[in-house]
This record gives structure tokens, sequence and C-alpha cells, in this order.
């Protein structure tokens, strides 16, 4: 028992010292951070995330009903079938997407949004370009679309959607 | 348990003891130098109130460093094994409740290299792996290899006198 506390007091003692040296340095820092944060922090890193980032079926979170899911496909394609929960919004250059799916993407927080187009990448990237320059950060795109959802087995939904 | 055996166990711990020591100084280093980036990646992880953020980004780096060096040097070796063995089992309960959550945030341990790794099942895995080395040091090690070595003689001629 001498012996556990020992072990312990050693490693209080020096949890405590190199305590001091942070303090002593963050004290002599010009650029010293705040012992509290005076603001909350913007929980993503824009320099992995500003851009969006390509995600593969299987790295999709196993809980979807969390995200906003986004069909860039056409009308008619959206209601043969598409991703469970997933809104309709066919990519128009032309077109911003509308303020308020822009205005619900930016609250829900980075990584909640989810784009897909065909099969090939372009088109949920494309949709999922117009939503980061709106300033939301950390969308994703489905890599390979609506058909790599359903070459991998996962359900899917037919009829209209919003 | 045989003498032989012990010995082996007891060489075992020295590599194992001083890797561990330079992954936390690795660890520590960038954090060191950056505290408001690693204050953000805490902040990521969304657990901690935000009060507490900035005070663990300023202290566990250096906690990490003074540690990783007397693991490396051997001095009070089985407190500094303890003390990582305890900011393992945090940084396992973190990441676990991250993964639990779906977050998709780099794991923060190291600098550039895995800043844009996102957090796996791997990584609680290796951490676990770490967990358990720290755990053999803290068991096994009895300071002959290091800087304790001269406090057991202190100890041993105590006794004797």
């Amino acid at each position: 028992m001498r012996l556990v506390f020992r072990i312990v007091g050693q490693a209080l003692a020096l949890s405590a010292f190199a305590c001091v040296i942070a303090a002593v340095v963050n004290a002599t820092r010009a650029s010293g951070l705040p012992w509290v944060a005076r603001a909350p922090y913007e929980i993503y890193n824009e320099s992995v995330t500003r851009e969006p980032e390509a995600v593969r079926v299987s790295r999709l979170p196993s809980r979807m009903d969390r995200l906003i899911i986004i069909d860039a496909r056409r009308a008619a394609a959206f209601e043969r079938g598409h991703l469970p929960g997933a809104r309709s919004l066919p990519f128009d250059p032309s077109v911003a997407p509308p303020a308020e799916l822009l205005a619900e993407a930016k609250a829900a927080g980075p990584n909640r949004v989810l784009v897909y187009g065909r099969a090939r990448d372009e088109l949920g990237l494309m949709l999922a370009f117009r939503f980061a320059e709106a300033g939301c950060f950390g969308v994703r795109y489905l890599r390979g679309g609506f058909a790599a959802w359903v070459a991998a087995g996962r359900p899917t939904e037919k009829g209209g959607g919003s | 348990m045989s003498a032989r055996i012990r010995r082996w166990l007891i060489a075992l711990a020295l590599p194992l003891r001083v890797y561990l020591g330079m992954l936390f100084i690795l660890a520590s280093l960038n954090d060191i130098a950056a505290p408001h980036d690693f204050a953000v990646i805490i902040a990521t992880y969304d657990i901690l109130p935000l009060s507490w953020i900035n005070a663990l980004a300023l202290l566990l780096p250096w906690v990490e460093l003074v540690f990783g060096l007397t693991l490396i040097v051997g001095f009070w070796t089985r407190a500094a094994a303890l003390a990582v063995i305890g900011m393992m089992i945090m940084f396992i309960v973190a990441l676990a409740l991250a993964l639990a959550k779906d977050l998709q945030v780099s794991c923060g341990c190291f600098a550039a290299q895995d800043a844009v790794e996102k957090i796996t099942a791997a990584t609680l895995v290796r951490d676990l792996l770490w967990l358990a080395a720290a755990s053999f040091v803290l068991i096994v090690d009895d300071g002959r290899f290091g800087l304790d070595r001269f406090a057991r003689f202190s100890r041993a001629e105590e006794r004797a006198a």
C-alpha cells in the first residue's frame, strides 16, 4: 500500500510540475491562450472540411436520420427510388439552393449534409459545392452516387419528396 | 514465476517504456507549439464544457511531455506509467464517445500525419494496445534500467544502515 501511495504521489508531483511549466510558458508567450475560452469554438477544421468531401457508402454513419440527405438527380429519377429520408433538389447551375434549406443545413452543423447524384460523382459534387459556397461546412457527397448505394444493398424509398 | 522469466519481462518493459515515452513526446510537441489548434480539436469532440477546453489544451501537452521524458530516462517510471494509463483511459473514453456519436473528426493525437484521417475502431484498438503496454510497464518495470536505479540503491543503503 505504501508503494501505491508513493507511485500516486510521484505522479501527482510530476503532473503539478508540468502544469507549472505550462502556466509559465503560456504567460510568457505573446500569443498565449486564455485559460477560459471567451467564445465557443467553431468545431470543425476549415482546412479539412471547407471543400466537400467524398464519402463511400461503407463509411456513412449507421444513423442516417441525423443527416440532411439531398438528391441532386432529376425528379423522375427521385420518384423511382431514392435514399430514405432524402429530399429532391435537382441540380441546376443557374439556381441556388433554397434559402430555407441552406439555413437548415447551416444550423445542423458540420458533417450533417449528404448530397448524391446518379452514379458518377459530378452531380453530387457540384451541388455539394453550392452548399459549401453558401457557407455550409463539412458537406459530403456520396462517392458513386445512388448507384453505389443500391449496389451496397442499402434500402431505398420510392415516391415524391420535399 | 521463475527469475529468468521475470528478467525477460523486465527487459521487455524497457523498449516498451521508451516507445511510449517517444510517442507521448511526439504527441505533445505540436500541441505545445499550437495550443489554439489543439483547443479546436478538443472542442470538436463536443464532450467538455467550454470553460475547461483551454485549460486542458494548455496543460495536457506539457503533462504528456514531462511523462514522456520521465518514461524514457526511467525516472519515477511507475508513476509515469500510471499517468500514461490515466491519459490513455481518458483518450479511449473520448474516442469511444466520438465513435458512438458518429463524429467525423480526426484523432488529434499527432500533428499533420493524421489531420485528415478520421477516427475509426482501429484508432480505438491502437489506443487499447498502448494502454496495455503502459500497464505492462507499470506492473513489471522495477527501475533497474533508468535513473530509478540510483533511488533503489539509495533505499537499499538506507535499509542496510
